[in-house]
């Protein structure tokens, strides 16, 4: 494991706001130190390796010479300058402290600012969940963008996956928008009948095979004198089949929608353990996949209980059944035990409590008084209907089809009425005769009105001005047309295109002071909001690392992919609560309670709820947990599979909730050694320490490390532990010591009074809060110019006590978001 | 006693020997005969006892018979015996039996399996009604007029001389009448029990084909006729010699109901036990190779699998067989059906056996009942297998045991229909 992991915050920790950065002074540190200890051997009379300080350019916006100012901080952090050998006095650590965080900061205010910088005429691209949401807002249409062959993935930058100038286009995603688009349009004008069909499959059909098994079958249990039906048995370890497109007939793709699964199951979990829980998905491996229907099942086996969800699928689509447990039956014997309990004439499967009919080489799955020795699924029948479509969403496409007789000039004006609600703007002809040029010609050509006409639709939908957010105009302005407001608090708070009220307060003009608050209100009570507390959670708190690294599995055998789901679950529907019940933003650092499903209950030691699903449990101080921070998934995205890394919790720490971001650490920093068995056990802690008392290291680590180790009390995936494990050495495991001090001095000696120093600064949470939402708002990384409009927004928030949805209203009814 | 007894169990049938208070007659025991009244008039009658799984029934419950084993299904462990009655032995039909799972044969004075005994041989029966009658491998014949037994299911089935080993008698061999290389023997089985009732004398067959041993040779009524021993010709006295018999039938000419053959004759104790060492060489291996049976008495669950598992051991076999299992050995329990056929053995039945070590091996006090060893192992295993499950039979095996592969006919192997693990009596003809 490279050093580089444990000690990814390198050796200052500069206080930059997230995307703020300070202007370069002419005497800022850094050019002291190297006017001190560098020009000697890189200056006017000497230039050694061609270095030479005085002639590298100071205009870091423009970035001319920053890889030889990256390459100057990373040797002066890592030591190797000025050189040892050098008879000179060394810089002290306070000097090079000092040199790095001005450097640092100097460069990282010239990228943000390039990041950032805008011309007259701004694009910011879609991601793929907000051109999902656009073309269903748009025509009704359900498109999974993220299925292969679909839209490329976005580039993330800190956790966000819409910033404008990470979102590129290469030809590849021209093509991909073609394909995209025209599968848009079948499914919104679709030249076949995909009317919906019910498909219901029963254990039997399922699992026990053709008419020759059943006879065998009958007579097995006829010899036991068993008369319960059969059951499918699922267990953890195999996939079977949950949905195959045969079972509809003819299937394609013109069938492809929403689709209602109703499911009569039950389940047995071991005693003691987990309620079984089913995954529907796509196969992914021999035990996986990927889930697009999950939950628990809580129905006792006599009682069993018809679950439904509502899924879209792209047809033709197969689906699969996966049981995910800690434990499944293991791949012993080339599978062949696990293979033993798939069902047929040698497993017939009726009830707990009827073994004999049970393959007698197959795992025991229940024990002699019905309880499961591993987490299972049992059941009746499973039921498919679809596509399905409501009334709303074929409404939206009403009107959207010229008639068959309708002149060239009736076809412009129903192209016009779509572009426009398409680019989410007004549209003047001239944009538009490119596309009704097509239409001609298609006619030309023989096609009908609909067919020449989709033609036309298609080049709307691929163009810029509907795949991009487009801002401002070739003569440069400062403010937002209320058109382009409109897009940008309605991509901020429903990740999709204006409704028709936005639309009509934007052609009124009238986004602005007190229309515009309404027009935020009405907004936010609009169940579309969910896609923020959805999309904003996960960008901020940069869930899209938890399980980067699978925790391994014999350090941590009470990991599962439904755990990994759950945590991530946690903090969305914890944000969802914060946000739906408008509680002060505090609640983020502790609380006591959180949002839970059994699962996590399970993990956490919590009462096991009496419903299914995330719901509001309490937490008890014994229970360390409440707050963000002591979330199973905030513990273990920094987590590298096998250990916690303090240095990382730090450093994610500072970056989502106090927003400042620290430096990267130097490349060549060694490794930290695991213990051996001839030396006594140390802590990842102690460990550290020593690396920390490196000079070059020590400034760095003074101030992200107490961030981190107030953690240390919980694991690699975030349980709770009072001693460290060290797997290898002499004596006793070493106990937790989540104590330290803070950057600004104070002391805590464990991770309760950290949080309630953080509590303490609550000023400076919710300003790095603002800082998160107006990033994400914004589609850019934030700049020193902003900081007057991110001040009058915390001031206005202030005013409510910090609370989290007045906080959201605050950003979208900003002067900052009415700015280009 | 006369000779040596070799095996430990005997012991404990000697004991036991003494509730054998019809075995011990060569008279055809009060079975169960197929009689209306059995069935119809049941208020008339006690319940009928009928051994439970998981349990070792009481031998006491059992009747006892005997007649020429005509027909062997070794790999479901049955057969069929040709009942000895007073009357017309020769129209006797075949009457089917199935060994319990725990039963024992016993050939040559030492354990054996159905496979090793020639048909022919006369063997002495202990068995029970049926545990499960409505689906009984075996049938008894339905209105027959024979009394045949009902009590087919078998806890012991064992030869000539494995009877009297286990009994402690002898034949006495009191005259010979040879004409033309054959003649007839005359000959009393004693008891070394002075108290036991006394066994009429019988009229046995003896020819050519009757082998002798004596020490370590094997001879022909030629040989001891050459040596002077036997005459060639008319009655010898042979003063009440004692031997162990191997009886067959074979028909009887002069219209003799029922009169028995010697196939073997032990002429002393050297002869017999090379008989005893010979069948328990071949026991062994046979058990080495398929694993010794054994019920399920206990799993204690621990968690994904875990389980540690008591079974007892199925009596009547050589105690180096029991001597294998050691505490923290290494060993796997197979599940099996009550005809001890493996569960499953398509890659052999270690593949998916439940693997583990053996924590304890537990001599259980006392006297052990018939079918049981009196030996538990407690065994923890990993991942337990559904065929091990209280009251099932499994078999077990110590890892120094070879592990090999098993002929198709003794492992069910998945997709087995219903009758694979439970036979059905068609193969049984029924004679009327």
């Amino acid at each position: 494991m490279s050093l580089r992991r444990h000690l990814s915050p390198a050796c200052v920790l500069i206080t930059l706001s997230l995307g703020f950065t300070t202007a370069v002074r002419a005497a800022e540190p850094y050019e002291a130190f190297i006017e001190k200890h560098c020009v000697r051997c890189h200056g006017q009379d000497k230039q050694k390796g061609d270095l030479r300080f005085d002639k590298l350019s100071r205009d870091f916006k423009l970035g001319a010479d920053t890889h030889h100012w990256a390459e100057a901080m990373e040797n002066v952090n890592s030591g190797e300058m000025p050189p040892k050998k050098d008879k000179e006095p060394k810089p002290t650590q306070a000097e090079i402290a000092a040199f790095v965080a001005s450097l640092d900061g100097a460069l990282k205010e010239g990228r943000a600012s390039r990041m950032a910088a805008r011309p007259s005429v701004t694009h910011y691209r879609l991601s793929r969940k907000e051109y999902q949401n656009t073309v269903y807002d748009l025509l009704g249409a359900r498109y999974n963008p993220a299925i292969p062959g679909g839209l490329n993935e976005d580039s993330l930058w800190h956790g966000y996956d819409r910033i404008g100038s990470m979102l590129s286009l290469s030809p590849s995603h021209v093509d991909r928008y073609y394909r995209a688009a025209d599968t848009v349009l079948d499914r919104s004008f679709p030249t076949k009948s995909s009317e919906a069909r019910k498909v219901r499959k029963t254990a039997e059909e399922m699992g026990y095979g053709d008419k020759n098994s059943m006879k065998s079958i009958q007579e097995s249990l006829d010899r036991f004198g068993i008369k319960r039906p059969l059951r499918y048995l699922l267990y953890p370890g195999r996939v079977p089949t949950a949905l195959s497109p045969q079972w509809f007939g003819k299937t394609g793709p013109e069938h492809s929608g929403l689709y209602r699964m109703r499911i009569q199951a039950s389940g047995i979990r071991p005693l003691g353990g987990q309620p079984a829980h089913l995954s529907i998905g796509k196969e992914t491996g021999e035990e996986t996949v990927s889930g697009l229907i999950e939950f628990d099942i809580n129905a006792p086996e006599d009682s069993p209980k018809v679950y439904e969800f509502e899924v879209f699928l792209d047809m033709p689509s197969s689906l699969n059944f996966a049981v995910v447990a800690t434990e499944g039956v293991d791949r012993r014997a080339g599978a062949a035990f696990r293979n033993a309990l798939t069902s047929g004439p040698a497993y017939i499967f009726t009830h707990s409590s009827e073994t004999r009919t049970l393959n007698a080489n197959a795992p025991q799955m229940f024990d002699d008084k019905g309880h499961s020795i591993f987490s299972t699924v049992l059941v009746d029948w499973i039921e498919w209907e679809g596509p399905l479509e409501t009334k709303a969403e074929k409404s939206r496409r009403e009107g959207l089809m010229p008639p068959d007789n309708a002149t060239p000039e009736v076809v412009a004006q129903y192209l016009q009425r779509f572009a426009e609600r398409a680019w989410r703007r007004p549209v003047q002809n001239h944009e538009l005769e490119e596309y009704l040029k097509t239409y001609r010609s298609e006619r030309t050509a023989g096609e009908k009105v609909a067919e020449a006409y989709r033609a036309a639709l298609q080049g709307v939908l691929t163009s810029r001005n509907f795949i991009y957010l487009v801002e401002g105009e070739p003569k440069a302005r400062e403010q937002l047309t209320d058109y382009e407001l409109a897009s940008r608090v309605s991509y901020f708070l429903w990740s999709s295109m204006p409704d028709d009220g936005l639309f009509t307060a934007a052609k009124g003009n009238t986004l602005k002071g007190e229309a515009l608050k309404k027009e935020i209100d009405r907004m936010l009570a609009d169940p579309r909001t969910s896609r923020f507390v959805d999309d904003f959670s996960r960008q901020w708190l940069q869930l899209n690392r938890v399980g980067m690294f699978p925790p391994d599995k014999k350090l941590f055998p009470n990991y599962d992919p439904w755990l990994e789901t759950s945590m991530r679950g946690e903090v969305v529907e914890y944000f969802r609560e914060m946000f739906g019940k408008n509680q002060p933003v505090e609640g983020f650092i502790h609380s006591d309670w959180t949002m839970a499903n059994s699962r996590l209950c399970d993990f956490y030691g919590l009462p096991e709820p009496k419903t299914e699903g995330f719901q509001r449990v309490s937490l008890k101080p014994e229970d360390h947990r409440g707050g963000l921070l002591t979330m199973g998934a905030v513990l273990g995205l920094t987590s590298d599979g096998t250990r916690h890394r303090p240095i990382h919790r730090g450093v994610w720490l500072s970056d989502a909730i106090l927003g400042k971001t620290p430096p990267s650490p130097p490349a060549n920093v060694p490794a930290i050694e695991p213990s051996t068995a001839q030396n006594p056990k140390a802590s990842l802690r102690d460990k550290l320490a020593v690396h920390s008392k490196n000079p070059n290291c020590a400034a760095c680590h003074a101030k992200i490390d107490p961030l981190g180790f107030a953690w240390d009390n919980y694991d690699a995936i975030g349980q709770w532990r009072t001693v460290e494990k060290v797997p290898a050495g002499l004596g006793a495991d070493p106990a937790i010591n989540p104590a330290g001090t803070m950057p600004d001095g104070r002391a805590f000696q464990d991770s309760n009074a950290f949080k309630q120093l953080l509590i303490a600064d609550r000023d400076a949470v919710a300003r790095a809060f603002i800082e998160h939402l107006c990033t994400y708002a914004l589609r850019r990384v934030l700049t020193f110019d902003d900081r007057e409009d991110i001040k009058a927004i915390a001031a206005e928030a202030k005013k409510n006590d910090y609370r989290i949805k007045d906080i959201v209203k605050a950003v979208a009814t900003s002067e900052l978001l009415q700015k280009r | 006693m006369m000779f040596l007894v070799r095996c430990s169990w005997l012991k404990t049938f000697v004991v036991l020997g003494s509730l054998f208070l019809v075995a011990g007659s060569l008279n055809v025991a009060g079975f169960a005969a197929n009689e209306e009244p059995r069935t119809k008039n049941q208020e008339q009658v006690a319940v009928p006892f009928r051994p439970e799984n998981g349990k070792f029934p009481p031998l006491d419950k059992s009747v006892a018979y005997r007649g020429e084993l005509v027909f062997v299904d070794h790999a479901t462990r049955r057969g069929s015996l040709r009942v000895e009655f007073k009357s017309e032995f020769f129209r006797s039909p075949p009457t089917p039996f199935a060994m319990l799972p725990y039963g024992m044969v016993r050939y040559h004075g030492a354990p054996a399996d159905l496979r090793d005994i020639p048909l022919g041989t006369i063997m002495n029966i202990r068995a029970f009604l049926p545990p499960d009658p409505k689906n009984s491998s075996v049938v008894t014949t339905p209105n027959h007029w024979y009394p045949l037994p009902l009590e087919n299911h078998a806890i012991l089935i064992e030869d000539e001389p494995s009877l009297c080993l286990r009994e402690g008698k002898t034949w006495k061999l009191k005259e010979v009448d040879l004409q033309n290389n054959q003649g007839i023997v005359l000959a009393t089985r004693d008891s070394q029990d002075a108290a036991a009732a006394k066994d009429p004398e019988e009229k046995l067959t003896i020819d050519s084909t009757t082998r002798f041993w004596r020490g370590r040779e094997s001879l022909s009524l030629a040989d001891l006729v050459a040596e002077g021993t036997w005459p060639a010709s008319g009655k010898k006295s042979l003063g009440g010699q004692s031997a162990l018999l191997g009886l067959i039938w074979k028909p009887c000419p002069d219209g003799i109901f029922v009169r028995y053959h010697i196939s073997d004759v032990w002429l002393d104790d050297k002869a017999t036990q090379r008989a005893i060492q010979s069948q328990t060489e071949v026991h062994m291996s046979l058990i080495r190779s398929r694993w010794m049976p054994a019920f399920v008495d206990k799993v204690e669950y621990g968690k994904f699998g875990r389980a540690t598992v008591t079974v007892t051991l199925f009596g009547g076999m050589d105690p180096s067989l029991y001597a294998d299992f050691k505490k923290d050995g290494t060993g796997a329990i197979n599940g099996a059906e009550n005809t001890l056929k493996h569960a499953g053995g398509s890659y052999g039945p270690a593949h998916m056996a439940s693997k583990g070590t053996i924590l304890e091996v537990i001599k259980t006090p006392g006297v052990a009942p018939m079918g049981s060893s009196g030996i538990q192992v407690r065994f923890e295993t990993d991942l337990i297998i559904e065929g091990i499950r209280p009251g099932r039979v499994v078999r077990i095996r110590p890892s120094g045991w070879p592990n090999v592969y098993i002929p198709r006919e003794e492992f069910l192997g998945e997709g087995s229909k219903i009758e694979d693990r439970f036979p059905r009596p068609d193969i049984f003809p029924i004679y009327r």
